[in-house]
Order: structure tokens, then C-alpha cells, then sequence
């Protein structure tokens, strides 16, 4: 059954006071916004803050975070970003944060439930790849989108945890494709611009071969990528996809969330779990053990290709 | 705890040695687990940084980076305060301070350190097959530094100065240090792995038995086979990460002005742990 259309666009509209990219247009308005993201003032700490992290602390709906960039953000439920920056750090920088971090925290506190994943997306089916730093996440993206699926977000995908009877688990998508020199080089994508102007990040901005056309569509499938040499692998077989059974799927989605530490803090574990229960039953979760890297990386495109396929034509 | 030392100095089978003697495994820990031995994660890489920080580390420069860790440790010290047993992690960092002025590995959060210290010749030999095909004026470079980094695409870099700097930065380091000679090793992997199990307060450093057989299941050989069957980490590029592990492999791969300019360099620490060419053959 295909998504009908009368599913919202986006979950929730944003006001911003600066340029979050092409890709968040769809989320974009001037007035009547659900969210509000404005420069303006930014304590240096929160009154008795539940938890805290390295950068971040989390009390009574509130959430603090202070970059090493001279960044802070303050996320004030589900409605409220402030932003304040020392003088020099360039917009780029503020909007890389403010897509990444505060975002995200708002669709937490909007019962949504943003992962840590890039996505492509085929007659609205939304297949995601989640993993941790430097799997390839958003290189094997930006190569599927050179092999008919189009790129559909990337590092963050915002996940509706209730299911639509008619529609399923919908997720959407804005953050722009962002690609290291191994991974443009590895797709053949040109770098469009940097990410951050700071001096030392390399990341840029791509623009796939192929981008879905709608920011929103139905999950049906988590690809876990997991470096090979966490499970063996036959000798002379680069790629495997296999299956997880219960525990390592809950295991594969609970480190596929956004954030976990700051999930957790807003909304409690057994939170997370509840919203991540519906997915385990309307998702296919399936881990793809492979090297990361140069060396293997055609023959893994070519597996979760392959895999993409079966589940096209099921 | 640190496990501290120059990249090529045997660190990783250090990591195999102390990670067989605590599993008390009957079989060897596999060269592909790597990064869920006891003696834990890489502490530069994105996956362990990313998890602590709690953001993507991706966005961020060296310099913002380098400025965060001291908070990760104080983070991870904070968690595991109530476990009896000590959290080991992995560094090629100098023993420095951070770009904004902070010690890197701070005292309060520091038990101790082990350091593994190598001939400078034979790390700048092993050095330039694994990183710069054989190119042995790079392996020099490496280990003179003056700016050196351990770097890598799943990790962030990790500045080591250059080869005499980071050996006096960890025996000057104000927290207890046990130093151990890779050469020692070598020669005698019982009797130091003994050592290091008894500085740690590892139960069961007395016993030969157990002691013996971590050294066996980590033995050169074996983790150099496992490498040529399953691929090691990332590198399918035909580059060995175990290739020789030999003792004084520098006298066939290094010429007399590559020598020279190693020596000169590093002549006062060379000394003070007997490698200079001729006076204690190494």
C-alpha cells in the first residue's frame, strides 16, 4: 500500500532569523511557525539542572548547550530556540548547529523521535542507515542516489513513533547531504560549499545525483552499518547483510537514536523504548557488516542495492 | 588508566597481551575485536568521542575537539565511580595540555599510566611500511617531529610532538607511570606482563600459568595470521598492520644519515633507555 497524500509535509513549521538551506525549505515560514529560532539571550548555565553532559545540561524542559565554537543554544520545550554567538562565528556555523542540535530537541519534545541516520527514499518508501561515527552513512546515501533511490536526509531523520494505520511509521527529512574528501571521492559528487567556515572542518555540502522530491515518506527499512570486524566474516565475502534477532535490533535502534544521552535525559529511557517499540514491529531492521572505507565500498553499494531490490519487488 | 606510547611502539600487542590475561578466555581474544577488548576503546576514535560528547564530533575542528576531551574523561570518570575495576584507555596523545590551555588527561580523573616506549629507529622502519609504503625518510619525519600527529579517518588526530618529547612528556606525567621496553617484551613477555598486571592490581599476576598463556594467544605470530585470514580494522589495502614486530629491524631498512638524524634528535632519551647504536645493541 502506498502513503496517501494527505499526510502532513513536515511535523512541525519553523520561524528562523537565519538561512537553514535549501533542504529545510519545506519546514520554513515567516509567520505562524510552530517553532521559533532567534538570536538572542543565552545563560551560561540552568538553575539546577537534572542532568549534564559534556556540552550539554537538561532541567525542566530546558536544554543548554555551549560549543567549543563559542555557540550556545537554549531549546526551551517544544516551541523555543534562542541562539547566541561570539563575534566572527559565521552563519554556516550557526545553522550546522541548529540543524544538528536544536532541531532535533524540539521534535523530542514534540512525542517525535529524531535518529542518527541518513536516508534514501523510492516511490515513498524511506529506507534509513543508521551507525556510528564514520560507518559511511551518508557516503553509501549519496552513492544510492547515483543507483535510482534518491537521496531523501541525512545524519538525522525525524521519526512520527505512532503508527498510522493507514500509512504506517512516516519520517522526515531536512538536513542537507554532508560529505568528507573520502566520501566525494568515493561518489564523484563535487563539493558544493564548506559546511562550517571554521578552520579545520572539511566537511561540505553535496548535491546528490538524485533527491526525493517530497521531505516526508514511509519508513520501511533500518540498515545498522557495523564495521566487519565486529563479526566475522567468511573469507572472500566483503559484504554481509543479515538479519539481527530481537535483542540486537532493540540494541541496533536504541544507538540509532539522535542524542541518546540527551533522549534520555528529556525523556527517560523507557520513553525511548516505548516510541521505538512500534518501530521494531513495521520496520525491517537488518545489519550490514562490512569494512568501512575505500576498499569494499562498491561491493557493499552493490549488496544493499541488491537488497533494496528484494524488498521492492516483496 | 592510560595505556600510553608512540604509534608502532607494540601498543595494540599490549592491548592483546593485558586483554588475554583479564578475559581468562580458554580461547585467544580474535584479532577482529579489537575494539571490545577489556582494556578498552580507542580513546581518539569518532565512535567513542561521538558517544561521550553527544553530538556529532564530525562537525567540529581538532582544536574544538581538543578542548572537550579532558571533559570526556571527567565524564567517564564521573560514570564508572562506583566500579571497583579500572577503566583502561587506549592514547597516542603526548602527556600535553589542550589548545585552550587544560591538561588533556587530567590528574583527578587519572589512576595511573602505562607506557610502552621503542627504539625510535625501529618505529620510524615500522612507521614508514604502514603509512608511507616503505618510504623511510617519511618514518624519520614521523618520529622528529615537530608535529607529529597519530591520525586517521575513524579518529581524531592525536598530537605526539615528535618521539623524545612524548617519552619525557608520560615519565614526567604527576600521576605513577610504570615504563616498559618493547625490547623487554620481546625478550621477556611473562615476566613483564607480570609487571604490568602487578602495577595495575590485576588479581592474578603470580600466576605462571595464566601468565603464559595470554602470552601465547597474543603471540606476533598468531595476530600476524589472523591479520592475513580477516583483514585487521579497516586495512584491506595489502598494508600488514603486524609485519615484523623484529628487534633492531632499523639495521637493514635505514641508512647511516637516516640514522643520524634520528640520533641526533633524540640522543639524550636514546641514551637514558640504551638505544644508541653501539653502545647496547638493540
Amino acid at each position: 500500500m502506498r502513503p496517501s497524500t494527505n499526510r502532513r509535509a513536515v511535523p512541525f513549521t519553523v520561524d528562523a532569523d537565519l538561512d537553514l538551506g535549501a533542504t529545510a525549505a519545506p519546514w520554513l515560514r515567516s509567520h505562524g511557525a510552530d517553532v521559533r529560532v532567534r538570536r538572542g539571550e543565552v545563560p551560561d548555565a540552568l538553575p539546577n539542572p537534572e542532568r549534564k553532559g559534556v556540552v550539554w545540561e537538561y532541567g525542566a524542559g530546558r536544554q543548554l548547550v555551549r560549543l567549543p565554537c563559542g555557540l550556545r543554544l537554549l531549546v526551551e520545550g517544544g516551541e523555543q530556540v534562542s541562539w547566541s554567538a561570539d563575534a566572527g562565528l559565521a552563519e554556516s556555523d550557526v545553522r550546522r548547529f541548529v540543524s544538528g542540535i536544536a532541531l532535533p530537541a524540539i521534535a523530542l519534545h514534540r512525542g517525535l523521535l529524531p535518529l542518527h541516520a541518513s536516508a534514501v527514499a523510492r516511490d515513498g518508501d524511506v529506507h534509513a542507515f543508521s551507525g556510528a561515527a564514520a560507518e559511511g552513512k551518508s557516503t553509501l546515501a549519496a552513492a544510492l542516489s547515483d543507483r535510482g533511490h534518491a537521496f531523501f536526509a541525512d545524519d538525522i531523520l525525524i521519526l512520527d513513533p505512532v503508527r498510522d494505520a493507514e500509512n504506517g511509521l512516516w519520517c522526515w527529512g531536512y538536513d542537507d547531504l554532508k560529505l568528507d574528501s573520502g566520501g566525494l571521492e568515493l561518489t564523484g559528487l563535487d563539493p558544493r560549499e564548506r559546511v562550517r567556515e571554521t578552520k579545520g572542518c572539511n566537511r561540505v555540502y553535496a548535491d546528490p545525483h538524485l533527491r526525493s522530491a517530497h521531505c516526508s515518506g514511509r519508513l520501511r527499512s533500518i540498515h545498522v552499518l557495523q564495521r566487519a570486524a565486529r563479526s566475522p566474516i567468511e573469507q572472500g565475502q566483503a559484504v554481509q547483510i543479515v538479519r539481527p534477532d530481537a535483542v540486537e535490533v532493540t540494541i541496533g535502534l536504541w544507538r540509532a537514536v539522535h542524542r541518546p544521552g540527551v533522549a534520555a535525559a528529556t525523556l527517560g529511557r523507557r520513553e525511548i523504548f516505548r516510541r521505538l517499540a512500534t518501530t521494531m514491529h513495521d520496520v525491517e531492521v537488518h545489519d550490514v557488516h562490512a569494512f568501512p572505507g575505500e576498499s569494499d565500498f562498491a561491493q557493499k553499494v552493490d549488496a544493499v542495492v541488491d537488497r533494496l531490490s528484494a524488498w521492492t519487488a516483496q | 588508566m592510560w595505556l600510553a606510547g608512540y604509534p608502532k611502539s607494540g601498543n595494540t600487542w599490549r592491548r592483546f597481551l593485558l586483554s588475554n590475561f583479564i578475559s581468562r578466555a580458554d580461547q585467544p581474544i580474535a584479532v577482529d575485536q579489537l575494539q571490545t577488548l577489556p582494556t578498552g576503546p580507542d580513546a581518539a576514535g569518532l565512535p567513542f568521542l561521538d558517544e561521550w560528547i553527544d553530538v556529532s564530533v564530525s562537525d567540529f575542528s581538532f582544536n574544538e575537539i581538543d578542548q572537550l576531551r579532558p571533559a570526556v574523561w571527567r565524564a567517564v570518570s564521573d560514570s564508572r565511580r562506583l566500579r571497583p575495576d579500572p577503566s583502561f584507555f587506549v592514547v597516542h596523545d603526548a602527556f600535553r595540555r589542550t589548545t585552550s590551555g587544560a591538561e588533556l588527561f587530567p590528574d583527578e580523573v587519572t589512576a595511573a599510566a602505562l607506557y610502552l616506549i621503542r627504539n625510535p629507529l625501529d618505529v620510524a622502519v615500522s612507521w614508514a611500511f604502514f603509512r608511507a609504503a616503505g618510504n623511510m625518510d617519511a618514518g624519520v619525519a614521523f618520529v622528529n617531529g615537530p608535529d607529529a600527529y597519530a591520525d586517521g579517518r575513524f579518529r581524531v588526530p592525536e598530537k605526539l610532538i615528535d618521539w623524545s618529547s612524548h617519552v619525557r612528556s608520560w615519565l614526567d606525567a604527576p600521576f605513577p607511570v610504570l615504563t616498559a621496553r618493547y625490547e623487554d617484551m620481546l625478550a621477556d613477555p611473562v615476566g613483564q606482563l607480570a609487571g604490568m598486571a602487578g602495577f595495575l592490581g590485576l588479581e592474578g599476576d603470580k600466576d605462571e600459568e595464566r601468565l603464559r598463556r595470554a602470552v601465547a594467544f597474543s603471540s606476533f605470530d598468531r595476530l600476524r595470521n589472523e591479520e592475513g585470514e580477516v583483514g585487521f580494522l579497516t586495512l584491506r589495502t595489502g598494508v600488514r598492520f603486524f609485519r615484523s614486530g623484529r628487534q633492531a629491524d632499523w639495521r637493514r631498512h635505514l641508512s647511516q644519515a637516516q640514522v643520524d638524524k634520528i640520533v641526533d634528535r633524540h640522543s639524550a632519551v636514546m641514551t637514558r633507555w640504551g638505544y644508541l647504536p653501539g653502545e647496547r645493541a638493540q
